[in-house]
């Protein structure tokens, strides 16, 4: 044979049509590739990393870690006991933040987390506490095996969803969902979104650690993302299907757990009135799968990607626990009441962890019962889906989306291929008000800022450098 | 094991969640395979369990987020073998099916178009910058490219040449302007019957030459491959050059193989020569440049080893007439230019050139100066935010115009390429100018001669007999080869002097 | 599909020639939704889709099928008229173009590699080559003396191209690649007879078998087995699947003349 070439099976032509147009004219099946230029500056880079010898292996062996893993629910437990916080340590979403460049919902979701603590008695007093930075400290759950929605803000007594790998051990964590409106993930700290914690944390945390620890097979929370993807949940907007799995799962050993019969109809009434409970299931267990692609030299696999309502920061496989920054964008979307875009924060939170992982709005075309909610038409849902495979190594197999034939979940950003095709990872997001303790002023969708991504290519790049500079020497 | 002498499996797969339906028919495929005698895969609901149970298979403790894979198999041998058909057909349910209708996105990275079509070929002629992550993108999965664009970082083909070594697959290029593989003609190139010959170019218009004569021949070849102008530099050490010639060797049609390319590097040469020895297939070099034989000469050499009789290079047209003046030579290949000026210094001294073999002679941007000109309309520096003149005419054509205005200027000397990728009907446009300027010169009271070579086979799009028919008949005389031609040119000065 | 467009595909040399060359008509013998075969002078002439496997005499188109294209007029009947020549064939409002020059020749054959091939053939593909088409005294006669007893297999079978054929093709292709000394007289036997003895479409490509040119598939095959190549087996299964028994009677062909060479001469 001449080439491995099989003429049938057609030619890929990137660039200029004429020749394109040539082959055909030749009938050859000609597979025209829509190239356009990448982002700016980033060709020397690409280039670097795209002949890297280690990057086709690093990035299978990334992407298999990552599908590898699955998550069982092994138990619920005080932030305290888990992660060893201590009074005044607070860990909040996205990646390190300082008080002063903190935005509005951080700021009000930290200031109720310190009244909630006991810290001040009024929120309000709070906020001195944090400037002086005497007593408290600051760190992102992610540095601790964690992620939190929105301002995602962890105080020790919260408590925690625990999520484990059953091959070795490895846990991720979350703390539990408050529900929608008024909550203190949206920034709000108003008495009755304290009352609600303290409740948390006295009837439902014990309620939900009793009944895991009483539930006779482990919750398997890889499973059910699989199901509820079959069932019209992305699981980042739409968690519907999810909850009312586990509420199923968990609601035998809550029967027979002799808790009192008045806060078990509590929490149930409290489980089932909050679609999206299970978000803080499925935000851990993508977070346990992606650490499992952690630090793999030279794949270019997106492993985080976090906001804190002022930065958006990206992690990949190949480049530790180096953040990469941009400026958080405002979402588009609708909103409630009276809310408009100036009401609206910045983007925030650790849940963008569910579109790294491949669900969210890189599944948004399983989710058609939310397209609207989000801004969007059921076209366009599968169109979104459909790009999002532009930009990764994968499909996830366990994550199949009926409406494409089954397509397993687009998975695995591949950084290279945002640099190169410019299309940036589709987030579907919920918007918190600007100001600290208004809550949620609406939904919709967002973007991480372009430039996190030849930042990390750069450094990437820079990384295959002096590994050949090395191996040369 | 069963008391029946069967061999029962049974497995539990945690997670691995699908739907009934889909699992139904995953059933129903490893069932058919052969050595499998029954085959239930399903969740381990109650319900399900009960069946599974009830076709005779001892189950584990299951939950309904388990999927079980139940296995009765005539042999334990074929184990491996079921297995296998549970992961294709669980694998089958998921796969995406082009028929379905939902919204198409286009391919945006060769990646990604290869992904969908398994093409084992890719053609990149995006901007250079941008070439080398297009075509890694090729090797990553096994497949070969040829790299048209140009200005492509020397360091970056390194790399990429490097990478497809230990790959094994074929780059052609950077910068390779000519291919033929299985018949199809990638970027600029003719159109080829089947033959013995299989040719490796670091020369695009070189190799097309070559195709031309070997046609004319009625000698086909199996694969012209490129491999772009730097492979057989010291720098690149002729990486794509010995893939090339391995691929030919492999090949039991290919009878001899023909390498076209300037000299290489002293050091690469010696390499490339014992190479060529550790091939079963028969190595000719053509090599080309000052004291080695031209294009038509490499073409005689080859049909020679074949043992082919060397045919009369045919002609068209009336001859022209002999006069006093300089000599024009207006070229779309760089390669044919090359060879002009290396055959019209030896016979009539310096040439100026945009492409000088001198730098002594090199133009400055007025393109004009005393004595014989050659000018390469292809370079690059020709070429920046226009396109290629075998596309596009106008630039030739302007200065033809200029040129037959110059009382100086007796002889003019001019390509024309055809084949696939090239203007659809040079000679559409040629053979007007060339009466003009035949006009212009007689207006002026002088006569003006024109001589084109007509590179193109007999299956080339274009149609070579009608395209050099219309050029002689608008006044020109035409050669298939461009050393005939230029030695015609050069004759027709020389007899002036 | 719009009057006047002009469908490009890939073809033998010799089908390129003949349509590049006098203008000439034939007609339609066949027309269904993956081929259109018609007549040109004594040779049958295909137009194939991209579904339909090539045979050295079609030209093969990338459409995916002929039904849909040709739908303007319909597809065409069989005896309608076809103009072949000065570039194209013109069936009603389409013309067809051969746009490249496809490769249907026969791979050569070292002799000294006859003896290994052949054992990797019975290795492959032996319970192939147990033909219940044909007798095996006629096989026999066949593999001992070609050229005297090639009138018996010619015609035989059914189909467009009969089973006796394809043996005789896969037979005739092979002994011409290795230069065995029966096969020039073989060869002329074949040409003498195919006109009268089998189908226009058997005799075309008893012809081509006569140029050396077969089935890509069948050369694929075959040179596989010559070359060792891991995939052997699964190209021998490719060329099997041609046809209801074409590939099975081209291989048995190729089986033949591997023994006829391994075993005796001509004189």
């Amino acid at each position: 044979m001449t080439s491995t070439f099989d003429p049938n099976s057609g030619i890929v032509s990137t660039g200029v049509s004429i020749f394109a147009d040539a082959l055909a004219d030749q009938a050859v099946d000609v597979s025209r590739v829509d190239w356009r230029p990448p982002m700016e500056g980033t060709e020397a880079d690409l280039a670097t990393v795209a002949t890297d010898p280690l990057r086709k292996e690093a990035n299978a062996k990334a992407l298999a870690a990552y599908l590898g893993v699955q998550g069982n629910v092994v138990g619920v437990a005080p932030a305290s006991d888990v992660l060893g916080l201590e009074k005044g340590q607070f860990l909040h979403a996205g990646p390190p933040l300082k008080w002063e460049n903190a935005s509005g919902p951080m700021k009000g979701a930290l200031l109720g987390a310190a009244a909630y603590e006991g810290l001040v008695s009024d929120p309000e007093d709070a906020e001195a506490l944090f400037v002086s930075g005497e007593n408290v400290s600051l760190d992102s759950c992610h540095h601790h095996s964690a992620v939190g929605p929105m301002a995602g803000v962890v105080s020790p007594s919260m408590w925690m969803w625990i999520i484990e790998d059953p091959t070795d051990g490895r846990r991720a964590y979350c703390s539990l969902n408050e529900g929608l409106g008024k909550v203190l993930r949206y920034g709000a700290y108003s008495p009755e979104v304290l009352d609600r914690l303290r409740w948390m944390s006295d009837v439902l945390g014990p309620v939900l650690a009793n009944a895991v620890e009483n539930t006779e097979e482990p919750v398997n929370a890889t499973s059910i993302l699989g199901q509820m993807l079959q069932m019209g949940d992305e699981a980042h907007n739409r968690n519907r299907a999810g909850t009312l799995m586990l509420l199923r799962d968990l609601a035998p050993a809550m029967a027979t757990s002799g808790n009192d019969a008045k806060d078990l109809a509590k929490v149930f009434s409290f489980i089932g009135g909050n679609d999206h409970f299970f978000l803080n299931i499925a935000m851990p267990a993508c977070k346990l799968a992606l650490d499992a692609a952690r630090n793999i030299e030279g794949s270019t696999m997106v492993v985080a990607m976090a906001r804190n309502g002022t930065e958006f920061g990206i992690q990949t496989a190949g480049t530790g626990d180096e953040w990469f920054t941009g400026p958080a964008q405002v979402p588009e979307g609708l909103y409630l009441g009276d809310y408009g875009p100036e009401d609206a924060n910045p983007d925030i939170g650790d849940s963008a962890i569910t579109e790294t992982a491949g669900i969210g709005g890189f599944a948004m075309a399983t989710a058609p019962a939310i397209v609207r909610f989000v801004g969007g038409s059921v076209p366009d849902a599968l169109a979104t889906t459909r790009r999002m495979g532009e930009i990764t190594l994968g499909n996830n197999d366990r994550w199949s989306i009926p409406v494409l034939d089954f397509m397993g979940a687009p998975t695995g950003i591949d950084v290279t291929k945002v640099v190169r095709t410019q299309i940036l990872p589709q987030i579907n997001t919920g918007m918190a008000g600007a100001v600290a303790g208004t809550g949620q002023v609406g939904a919709g969708l967002v973007t991480p800022p372009a430039e996190a991504f030849p930042k990390a290519l750069a450094s990437l790049a820079a990384k295959t450098r002096a590994r050949a500079a090395g191996a040369a020497s | 094991m069963t008391s029946s002498g069967s061999f029962e499996h049974v497995e539990l797969r945690a997670g691995a969640y699908a739907d009934s339906v889909a699992l139904l028919q995953v059933s129903k495929d490893v069932a058919a395979v052969p050595g499998v005698l029954a085959a239930q895969v399903a969740m381990a609901t109650e319900l399900n369990l009960d069946v599974i149970a009830g076709m005779g298979f001892t189950l584990p403790e299951a939950t309904p987020n388990d999927m079980v894979v139940a296995l009765r198999l005539d042999s334990e041998d074929n184990l491996a073998g079921a297995l296998a058909a549970v992961d294709e057909a669980i694998a089958a349910t998921r796969r995406h099916s082009a028929s379905s209708e939902d919204i198409d996105v286009p391919s945006r990275t060769s990646a990604s178009a290869l992904e969908r079509t398994g093409a084992k070929l890719v053609f990149v002629s995006t901007p250079g910058a941008s070439a080398t992550v297009e075509a890694a993108d090729a090797i990553e999965v096994g497949s070969d490219v040829m790299i048209f664009s140009d200005n492509v970082p020397l360091e970056e083909e390194i790399a990429l040449k490097k990478l497809a070594q230990s790959r094994g697959t074929l780059v052609m290029g950077p910068d390779c302007g000519t291919a033929v593989v299985n018949g199809i003609g990638l970027g600029f190139a003719n159109t080829m019957r089947p033959g013995p010959v299989g040719i490796v170019a670091a020369s695009g218009t070189g190799c097309q030459q070559l195709l031309a004569l070997l046609d004319y021949a009625n000698v086909g070849i199996t694969a012209a491959l490129g491999v772009g102008g730097r492979d057989l530099s010291s720098d690149v050490k002729g990486i794509s050059t010995k893939e090339a010639m391995n691929r030919l060797d492999a090949d039991p049609k290919t009878d001899l193989i023909v390498v076209v390319s300037k000299p290489p590097a002293a050091e690469v040469a010696a390499d490339l020569e014992a190479f060529a020895k550790t091939l079963s297939t028969p190595v000719q070099f053509a090599l080309l440049g000052a004291d080695q034989p031209n294009l038509t000469e490499a073409a005689e050499n080859v049909l020679n080893e074949l043992g082919q009789q060397v045919p009369d290079w045919p002609n068209w047209g009336e001859e022209q007439s002999a006069g006093a003046g300089y000599l024009r030579g207006l070229f779309s290949g760089g390669t044919l230019c090359d060879e002009s000026m290396i055959l019209a210094q030896a016979n009539a001294g310096p040439v100026w050139s945009n492409i000088p073999l001198d730098e002594a002679h090199r133009l400055d941007s007025s393109l004009e100066a005393e004595g014989t000109v050659m000018i390469d309309f292809g370079s690059d520096e020709m070429t920046q935010g226009r396109p290629h003149p075998m596309i596009d005419p106008t630039i030739r054509l302007e200065h033809l115009s200029k040129v037959a205005a110059n009382p100086k200027v007796r002889v003019v000397l001019m390509d024309v390429v055809l084949g696939h990728g090239a203007d659809a009907d040079p000679a559409g446009s040629l053979a007007p100018a060339i009466k003009a300027a035949h006009e212009t010169a007689q207006a002026d009271g002088r006569e003006l001669s024109i001589v084109l070579s007509c590179v193109g086979t007999s299956g080339d799009p274009q149609d070579l007999a009608r395209q050099a028919e219309v050029l002689a008949e608008a006044g020109a005389e035409v050669h298939l080869s461009n050393a005939r031609a230029t030695a015609r040119a050069l004759t027709l000065m020389e007899s002036a002097s | 599909m719009a009057i006047g467009t002009v469908v490009a595909g890939a073809a033998p040399v010799w089908v390129a020639d003949r349509i590049r060359g006098q203008v000439h008509q034939g007609i339609v013998l066949h027309a269904g939704s993956d081929a259109i075969y018609f007549t040109s002078h004594d040779d049958v002439i295909g137009i194939v889709s991209s579904q339909a496997t090539p045979i050295p005499c079609t030209i093969s188109t990338r459409l995916a099928t002929l039904d849909g294209e040709f739908s303007a007029s319909g597809l065409p009947q069989p005896g309608d008229l076809v103009t072949i020549g000065a570039g194209f064939v013109t069936i009603a409002d389409i013309q067809v173009r051969v746009a490249r020059l496809s490769d249907y020749r026969m791979p050569k054959f070292a002799p000294n590699s006859i003896a290994i091939t052949n054992a990797r053939l019975r290795t492959v593909a032996g319970e192939s080559l147990q033909s219940t088409e044909l007798p095996a005294e006629l096989i026999n006669d066949f593999r001992v003396e070609p050229a005297e007893s090639v009138h018996l297999l010619l015609g035989r079978g059914s189909g467009l191209t009969p089973f006796g054929d394809d043996v005789t093709c896969g037979m005739l292709a092979t002994l011409l690649a290795t230069g065995d000394a029966c096969a020039m007289a073989l060869r002329e036997r074949v040409l003498d007879l195919a006109p009268d003895r089998t189908t226009s479409l058997s005799a075309t490509l008893l012809r081509r078998a006569a140029e050396g040119d077969v089935l890509p598939v069948f050369a694929d095959a075959v040179s596989s087995l010559a070359q060792e190549d891991e995939n052997a087996s699964e190209r021998i299964q490719r060329l099997l699947s041609i046809g209801h028994t074409s590939g099975a009677g081209m291989l048995l062909g190729f089986s033949i003349a591997l023994d006829h060479i391994t075993l005796r001469s001509c004189s």
